[in-house]
């Protein structure tokens, strides 16, 4: 007895002992310590205003804020939420000075007799503190360091602006920072109209905001509402009734906001090329206000035809949800007058894979390529649509009184061994544009593409074709639109204006062509081009009822992996890829099953896009004459001929010998 | 063994420890523990300490990061509005376009309203101002399109002016290179020097006298058009000894240089002359050279 009662004392007072030291310890610690500890700010909503970047679209509305938080005040956010973040996240939070003791000693206890489990005891205060200053590193002297100032904030501050400015900052996931913001991405309404079901599951997000997505894992978010709504029951918030009433709700979650992430494809182009010009800091925290080119008419119409048509096209190649492979698009609308970037979408879903493949993508755009080097060889050679030229994949010789009876696969006659150049592109005739390729040079085709905008490197392009050029869609489409409007190349460009926080302009884009092309000719292979929507591999355009004056070239890349059309009225150029991410056919066996979706997508949005645009024809340039010729020989139409062309010629061309 | 200081029974142990001392300490170390416990008074006091030293303390931390990155970016953008407001404030009290290229550094930009540029336009004197951009021109670009505003950019090559439409497109550009400035600083500005000193004057330089009995000898229509703004002739700045005529000159006008000898040395005030009109002048000059 003697001996236990002397072994107690001596631990008694070795505890009494220790005890001393680590309270002198841990005042040593405070008193030297607390030099490097953080400066408070005062007041403490200083932390919550922070100006926000808003960015627009071309026709006025908004389309994403940056760096954006809504401090409200605690009298306009629903009592519901505040009783239930106080319940499940700290519930003793208006009687502790920042630490809550009994929580403490029991993580200390889990933390020490259990090894690798480490139990949190962070008050809404100490919470705060770690928010407001440190990492997310999880360290004692961090814990301690968070703890002190948690201290410091309690002593400065009342209980209500400790608790506004934890609920003003805390983050919700989804990119919401703030009760505020996140009631409106999760409900679409204000934090004061939350209904006590929505506001438990929002209070029951911030402990791990990714785990509880509601929008990733709505039913694992529901099972954290379930605890805090049980929370709330213990606390005397509500009684058993009304939460057995609230748990039977399943809050409708707001359709728009899916994540953090931007959702658009547009947006994280405008913003990479926000940060290059002005850095990070300007675009996230310097308040600015963007205006950018986006029609978002367009830009709806574009996201619209883009699902309708991958979803016809993933039932054509026998593909379904589950497939891990699927086809992807990109689909980029540019204004052939200023090159502003009307409407873009770099893939299928922005959530099912954010590679912008309008930009970044550069892919086989196959006989995509045919316009540069017509031009090329129109201009260089002097040559025009009804140059006749003899395609040898078709040797049957031709005879003089031959009627057009023979039909291609588009329809249109051609003739076995000879054909004019309009003809020739209409179909898409792959022998005679290598004859042109040949007979002009590929530096000089090259130097075509070039100055039309294509940046992509060429220099390893087969001479014998442009087909194995790998451009991306929003070069195609800006490049196209220099044929629209009449050989003058406007970069394309996403950004109108940039103000400051106080309305200065700091940017603004001037829109200035530059003459590239030579009018006449371009006009030229425009209307070979009209000749491809109208009669040729793209006269599904008219089938399908798209009835303005357009122009375009579809394109297969050689080895099938790809498939595209580009096309262009006046006033607007676009340019439809399909193919996979990783190279393989894409086309069902013997179907052009993409290709006709390229199309259908390209008719389909230009249809959306242009339906309260009248139609108007592209302008003929001075000195332009029109010739009707039949399409075997290059000469005007015998008696027999039914079908005909329309030759534009430059001053100076002639057919079949014709004095000009 | 028993040491002398252990206690040899539990009698006396206890005795000792319920002593008034033992008590007192028991006592005052329960009442510490338990008003911690209930009041708190120990966080409050580190909580105080903290506040009393916190201006002291550096400003780190996310809260303080994202300040910074807030002062740095506003920070940015004021550079480059200031930098334009200067600029803009350099564009409207320019009275001439070399005081406009001088005023709009590299990368600055500004728009100048339509009334001032037309006020540097015709300050300029003609052959130049026709050179920058033909008159007609100006009059179709201010009366006979959309053009609605005049941007003005700085670049390393001088100084760009864009004639906008009112959703900024570009009608009309002119590139005012440092040479061109060159050129209307030498308009307006005196070499100090001789004809001699300025090669391209070479072998066309005629005394005073001769020049001007040549001159007055012209018919009056002539006269009244050879040389452009004979008033800036007209300050006294000295004798005009000596006139020089720059034979390598654009197609409508030719570069003349009239040698002052003064009480501030010598000096050759520059102006131009009509092509016509100053072939009429040669072939007199030459004629009584003969």
């Amino acid at each position: 007895m003697l001996r236990l009662i002397k072994w107690i004392s001596t631990l008694f007072y070795m505890g009494l002992a220790a005890g001393g030291c680590a309270m002198l310890l841990l005042f040593f610690f405070i008193f030297y310590g607390a030099e490097e500890l953080p400066r408070l700010p005062h007041p403490l909503a200083r932390i919550i205003e922070t100006p926000k970047t808003q960015i627009y679209a071309a026709t006025g509305e908004k389309l994403i804020t940056l760096g954006k938080k809504e401090p409200v005040p605690l009298s306009r956010i629903s009592p519901h939420f505040i009783n239930a973040i106080l319940a499940v996240e700290d519930h003793r939070f208006m009687e502790h000075s920042g630490l809550s003791k009994l929580r403490t000693l029991k993580a200390l206890y889990i933390t020490l007799v259990q090894p690798g489990r480490i139990q949190g005891a962070s008050t809404i205060t100490q919470q705060l503190a770690k928010n407001l200053f440190f990492s997310f590193k999880q360290t004692y002297l961090r814990k301690f360091k968070e703890l002190l100032i948690a201290l410091q904030i309690e002593h400065t501050f009342s209980k209500a602006e400790i608790l506004h400015a934890y609920v003003n900052q805390i983050a919700f996931g989804a990119g919401a920072q703030g009760v505020e913001r996140a009631a409106r991405v999760f409900f679409g309404k204000p934090a004061a109209d939350l209904t006590l079901g929505e506001a438990a599951l929002l209070a029951g997000l911030p402990q791990s905001p990714s785990r509880y997505n509601p929008y990733r894992h709505y039913d694992r978010a529901l099972k954290r509402r379930e605890v805090v709504i049980h929370r709330m029951v213990t606390m005397g918030y509500l009684t058993r009734e009304e939460a057995d009433r609230v748990l039977q709700e399943k809050p409708t979650l707001a359709a728009r906001h899916a994540d953090a992430r931007t959702g658009s494809y547009f947006l994280d182009t405008l913003i990479t090329q926000l940060i290059q010009e002005y850095g990070k800091d300007v675009v996230f925290h310097g308040g600015i206000r963007v205006t950018t080119t986006l029609n978002t008419a367009m830009q709806r119409a574009a996201r619209t035809t883009v699902k309708k048509g991958m979803d016809k096209l993933d039932v054509a190649l026998g593909l379904n949800k589950s497939d891990k492979s699927i086809p992807q698009v990109a689909l980029v609308a540019i204004d052939t007058g200023s090159g502003a970037v009307k409407a873009l979408m770099g893939g299928r879903d922005y959530y099912g894979s954010e590679f912008n493949r309008a930009i970044s993508s550069k892919r086989g755009v196959g006989s995509g390529f045919m316009p540069f080097i017509y031009y090329a060889a129109m201009k260089q050679q002097n040559i025009h649509g009804g140059t006749v030229m003899t395609n040898p994949a078709m040797d049957a010789p031709i005879q003089e009184d031959q009627t057009l009876s023979s039909e291609s696969p588009t329809g249109i006659p051609h003739a076995h061994g000879k054909m004019i150049l309009k003809q020739a592109l209409t179909l898409s005739v792959d022998t005679i544009t290598d004859q042109l390729m040949a007979k002009t040079g590929v530096k000089s085709v090259m130097d075509i593409a070039r100055i039309c905008g294509i940046s992509s490197p060429l220099e390893s392009v087969d001479p014998r074709g442009m087909a194995a050029a790998q451009v991306s869609p929003k070069e195609m489409a800006g490049a196209y639109a220099t044929f629209a409007s009449g050989g003058v190349h406007h970069d394309p460009f996403f950004i109108w204006r940039v103000e400051d926080a106080l309305g200065h302009v700091i940017y603004e884009h001037l829109v200035q062509g530059k003459k590239v092309l030579d009018a006449a000719t371009a006009f030229q292979v425009v209307d070979m081009m009209q000749s491809v929507v109208d009669n040729g591999t793209a006269k599904r355009i008219r089938q399908k009822g798209f009835s303005h004056p357009a122009a375009g070239k579809t394109g297969t890349a050689p080895d099938g992996c790809d498939a595209w059309f580009t096309g262009f009225t006046p006033g607007l150029s676009t340019s439809v890829w399909i193919g996979y991410d990783t190279p393989k056919k894409i086309n069902a066996p013997g179907k052009p099953t993409a290709d006709i979706t390229a199309i259908a997508i390209w008719t389909d949005f230009m249809s959306e896009a242009l339906k309260d645009d009248p139609a108007r024809p592209f302008s003929i340039p001075d000195g332009i004459s029109f010739k009707t010729l039949e399409p075997l020989m290059g000469c005007p139409p015998g008696i027999k001929n039914t079908s005909t062309f329309i030759i534009p010629l430059k001053p100076g061309q002639t057919l079949c010998g014709d004095i000009p | 063994m028993t040491h002398w200081h252990e206690f040899t029974h539990i009698k006396i142990w206890f005795r000792e420890r319920l002593s008034p001392l033992h008590l007192l300490m028991a006592i005052i170390l329960v009442t510490t523990v338990v008003s911690e416990w209930q009041m708190s008074w120990c966080e409050h006091l580190v909580g105080a300490y903290l506040a009393s030293s916190n201006d002291k303390r550096p400003e780190i931390g996310t809260v303080w990061e994202t300040e910074d990155r807030t002062t740095t970016a506003q920070s940015y953008l004021k550079t480059i509005t200031d930098s334009r407001k200067e600029a803009t404030r350099y564009a409207r009290e320019a009275s001439s376009f070399i005081q406009l290229a001088s005023g709009i550094l590299p990368g600055q930009w500004t728009h100048i309203s339509k009334t001032h540029f037309k006020q540097l336009y015709l300050a300029l004197p003609e052959p130049t101002a026709t050179e920058l951009i033909p008159t007609l021109e100006l009059v179709w670009l201010f009366n006979g399109t959309g053009m609605d505003k005049i941007f003005c950019e700085g670049k390393s090559h001088g100084l760009d002016i864009y004639f906008l439409t009112p959703d900024n497109r570009v009608i009309r550009q002119i590139s005012l290179s440092r040479a061109t400035v060159a050129n209307l600083d030498q308009d307006n500005s005196i070499f100090k020097g001789t004809l001699e000193d300025i090669h391209d004057f070479s072998g066309t330089i005629y005394p005073a006298n001769q020049f001007f009995k040549a001159t007055l000898s012209l018919p009056p229509e002539t006269l009244s058009e050879l040389i452009i703004r004979p008033e800036r002739l007209l300050p006294d700045r000295g004798k005009i000894s000596r006139v020089g005529i720059w034979q390598d000159q654009t197609p409508a006008y030719v570069q003349m240089g009239f040698e002052v000898h003064g009480s501030r040395g010598d000096m050759v005030i520059f102006t131009k002359g009509r092509n016509w009109a100053v072939k009429q002048l040669i072939q007199r000059l030459t004629g009584s050279a003969q």
